[in-house]
């Protein structure tokens, strides 16, 4: 996991915030480059996202998905 | 410490100048601080103790209607979304969409390309919309559209813990 931190932090270096911080006020929301390669990617989903580590599944009008909390 | 709590730490300490600065143009009147711990104090202290990062895994069917994650008093008025599955090879659908309801206005919507590892950062309270006296504020929701097919795995960073 320390290489996703790693990864992250690198991706977070690289954000120029004066454009963030613009295109949050032009356009209501900012999309960062990518911050987490593929395999990174797929080992936090598996790291967290099996069995009963899942606290809950919501399933209302509101919305239909399943949502673990993390920490 | 734990992945999660670390990614939420340094991306919030980023945020907090733009939070302010927007508090400042919206008269908010409310500062927020660089530090994540003092700002969970502060929620704890108002009875917001449960922690809100989320994973979630959105299944062919699942969607997520609009709506704000605000859980008492204390806010953030960013968040952050990581998508961790890739668009059109592990799920079909399931955009994420924002839609900014401005006064005396249609609604605006906006449809986020949000790719594998691509960290997005969106209100989650107000919007900001010039005006000739200064800024109005507008509110932003969010939501996220039918999943046709696969499997969308997404982590949610919410700065402000719940009641």
């Amino acid at each position: 996991m320390r290489e996703n931190i790693q990864q992250f932090t690198a991706g977070l270096e690289a954000i120029n915030w004066q454009h963030m911080a613009s295109q949050l006020g032009e356009n209501g929301f900012s999309l960062t480059q990518r911050m987490l390669q593929p395999q990174a990617c797929q080992k936090l989903s598996q790291l967290y996202g099996h069995g009963q580590r899942f606290r809950s599944t919501i399933n209302m009008d509101l919305a239909n998905i399943s949502i673990l909390i993390t920490l | 410490m734990p992945v999660i709590q670390t990614m939420r730490e340094s991306l919030n300490s980023d945020l907090v100048a733009i939070a302010n600065h927007w508090s400042k143009l919206a008269n908010l009147g409310v500062v927020w601080r660089g530090q994540l711990s003092e700002f969970l104090q502060t929620n704890a202290a108002a009875g917001q103790v449960r922690p809100t990062p989320l994973m979630l895994n959105y299944q062919q069917g699942d969607y997520n209607c609009l709506h704000q994650d605000k859980y008492g008093e204390h806010y953030f008025p960013f968040q952050a979304q990581m998508l961790l599955s890739e668009p059109g090879q592990d799920f079909e659908g399931g955009e994420f969409t924002l839609v900014e309801n401005r006064p005396r206005q249609q609604s605006r919507v906006s449809v986020v390309p949000l790719q594998q590892g691509q960290v997005l950062i969106f209100p989650n309270q107000f919007g900001l919309k010039k005006s000739t006296r200064g800024f109005n504020r507008t509110q932003i929701r969010h939501g996220v559209s039918t999943i046709t097919a696969g499997n969308r795995t997404c982590l949610e960073l919410i700065f402000h813990d719940a009641i």
